[in-house]
């Protein structure tokens, strides 16, 4: 080992790390009890979903708290399953908001009032520049992060309204694609387990695929949305 | 603190994947024939037919769930059956965690696509419930990993018990009662348990039941 | 009075609220006992800017991947990054020091690229997640996908009825 390597990884956790532990983990409780009160106090619906991210911020303060590759690491699966558990709870609420309205009698449209498009030059121009920079910058990423910001892109470009060229066929054909990707993501995990000599085409299949499979799952929903809004 | 080896029998075997060591007990083979006799029951099953008598009228109709509706419920069924799976055989703490929350999801999926506003609003709170759930159940975590600096069951068994170790076993606790909807918490589920479909929406019952019985298994490993 | 207490905790609409006071409360509990960090961690990490002044002074060009440098090269037994996992096996450390060309690239022009490259194949933060704890990950997308799951088929069980509605109303 080079004379450097206590620099690289030390052995124990380094003491500015110990010496904040407290004050975060104190911080955290705070946020949390400050949220969870807000969520106590709160009666609109909605209000409650957005008010819950701040207790799950204070679970981030938490894991993060412990300074380590392995809670920098652990934030992550947090992160997804929360966000996750945001995309599912917040459409069952649309579905039964739909409901009660239907119920009621009225129309069971999501938008059943008018809007002018605002026409501004800023908003044709500068989405899709932002799209396009968001799928480059996820391209070369790669990986889960690189999949989520391609996603992200491609969102914002199918919501800047109309555009030419991608047909619903065309993204049906994506969904084949995303489910072909995920099976190469497993696989190269499977090659991992394996036969780890062969880590680097284990790498390339797991990242490629995973950032296919991500990316498009993002775009699908972007296209269900689309779909649903300006019919 | 608590063995494994004390409190449920001897190692019958595990999976080394790398850090994360599922094993298998005794006890936990019990837990896993169960839930996999009583998940392979519930996906050859079908939806029941339910018939709906009205007063003053003279006809009585039957309700059925769609068959697109019933192969959704039944991926979801088996998706909860798999994760629970896991959840009476991981051995790591913040696996556990995940487990527990891919089986609080499932669960509202079960419940995702019925037209009833009650059942949707009580699957409504059931999501926020578990959304909360996220706090205690990681953050419990992340407090055990930063007083006994490991994640792994098997060395945290041999851990001394401490008071800052009693505050993350009555988070997880909270977590994973929430999650799981258990005991004092399941007014949502009775109301969920209204809608039609019968023998997907029995899964819950077992997965309350099964990640109350690990719970209860972690917490005797962690103090 | 027990019985009105017991029948408005039924309300499906209490239940989150009862449940976010119960953790507010032992939280709130919590605050008195005194927490402290156990230096002996897994996978422990540098202190913030020890690595970065390395690399100011051009030690060595892996410096460059600062805060994120942890030593070793690629698939090489003799050279293993340093990665203190729980359960050691033959195989760790040997993707902590891979780098695409592109990232490549990134490393020799300047130092604060690490963060950005430490999102590519290759690094300390894909060693655990994806080979020592790989199930995370693998479970942390099924929860994900299981999401994306419900959420379209919410949508399109949605959007499908209301096309049949719109069609019977325009044959009627």
């Amino acid at each position: 080992m080079n004379p450097l390597a206590d620099t690289v990884v030390p052995t124990l956790v380094p003491q500015i790390f110990v010496n904040f532990y407290p004050i975060a983990i104190v911080i955290a409780i705070i946020t949390a009890v400050v949220g969870l009160s807000g969520l106590i106090l709160e009666r609109n619906d909605f209000q409650k979903i957005l008010i819950i991210q701040i207790p799950i911020f204070a679970m981030y303060l938490i894991v993060s708290a412990v300074g380590t590759d392995l809670a920098e690491a652990l934030i992550l699966p947090g992160m997804v399953v929360s966000l996750a558990e945001l995309l599912a709870v917040s459409e069952i609420l649309i579905f039964r908001e739909l409901t009660k309205r239907e119920k009621k009698g009225e129309s069971p449209r999501v938008m059943n009032f008018k809007y002018d498009q605002i026409k501004m030059e800023v908003l044709k121009t500068a989405l899709p520049i932002t799209s396009v920079v968001c799928v480059i910058y996820g391209v070369i990423l790669t990986g889960f992060t690189g999949g989520a910001v391609a996603g992200a892109g491609i969102l914002i470009y199918l919501f800047v309204g109309k555009v030419g060229g991608f047909s619903h066929e065309f993204w049906e054909e994506m969904a084949g694609i995303s489910g072909v990707a995920y099976v190469f993501w497993l696989l190269g995990f499977l090659i991992y387990f394996i036969a780890p000599q062969y880590w680097l085409i284990a790498l390339f299949m797991s990242g490629g695929g995973i950032i296919i499979k991500v990316a498009l799952k993002f775009g699908l929903l972007g296209i269900l949305g689309r779909e649903e809004y300006n019919r | 603190m608590n063995d494994i080896m004390d409190l449920n029998g001897f190692v019958i075997g595990h999976i080394p994947f790398a850090d994360i060591v599922p094993y298998l007990t005794p006890f936990s083979l019990a837990l896993v024939s169960t839930i996999v006799v009583f998940t392979v029951f519930l996906a050859l099953s079908n939806p029941e037919l339910r018939s709906v008598a009205r007063f003053r009228e003279d006809t009585v109709r039957t309700v059925t769930v769609e068959k697109k509706e019933a192969r959704f419920r039944r991926f979801m069924t088996i998706l909860c059956g798999i994760s629970l799976i896991g959840v009476v055989t991981t051995g790591d703490l913040f696996n556990f965690a995940l487990f527990v929350s891919l089986t609080g999801i499932t669960n509202m999926g079960i419940f995702a696509g019925i037209k009833d506003s009650h059942v949707l609003d009580a699957a409504f709170q059931y999501g926020l419930v578990m959304m909360i759930c996220t706090l205690p159940l990681f953050g419990g975590v992340a407090i055990t990993l930063a007083k006994t600096g490991t994640l792994s069951l098997g060395v945290l068994a041999g851990m001394p018990s401490n008071p800052i170790l009693n505050i993350s076993r009555t988070l997880i606790l909270v977590g994973a009662v929430g999650e799981g909807a258990l005991a004092p918490f399941f007014a949502t589920k009775v109301e969920m348990i209204r809608a039609k479909g019968a023998p997907y929406i029995n899964m819950m019952h077992l997965s309350s039941l099964m990640v109350f019985t690990r719970v209860i298994e972690i917490l005797f490993i962690l103090g | 009075m027990i019985g009105r207490i017991l029948n408005s905790l039924a309300e499906p609409e209490q239940v989150p609220k009862v449940f976010a006071f119960a953790i507010m409360i032992v939280l709130l509990f919590s605050l008195t006992s005194s927490f402290h960090l156990n230096s002996k961690q897994l996978y422990p990490k540098p202190a913030p800017q020890v690595q970065l002044e390395l690399a100011k002074q051009n030690i060595d060009i892996s410096y460059n991947l600062a805060p994120y440098n942890r030593g070793g090269t690629p698939l090489d037994p003799e050279n293993l990054g340093t990665v203190r996992s729980q359960y050691q096996t033959p195989y760790e450390g040997w993707i902590t020091g891979y780098l695409t060309p592109f990232s490549q690239m990134l490393r020799d022009i300047s130092y604060h690229f690490g963060t950005t490259i430490l999102s590519h194949p290759g690094g300390i933060l894909d060693e655990i997640l994806y080979y020592t704890r790989g199930l995370d990950t693998i479970l942390e997308t099924t929860i994900l996908f299981t999401a994306f799951t419900i959420a379209s088929w919410v949508i399109i069980n949605r959007t499908e009825k209301e096309r049949k509605e719109e069609k019977e109303e325009e044959n009627n």
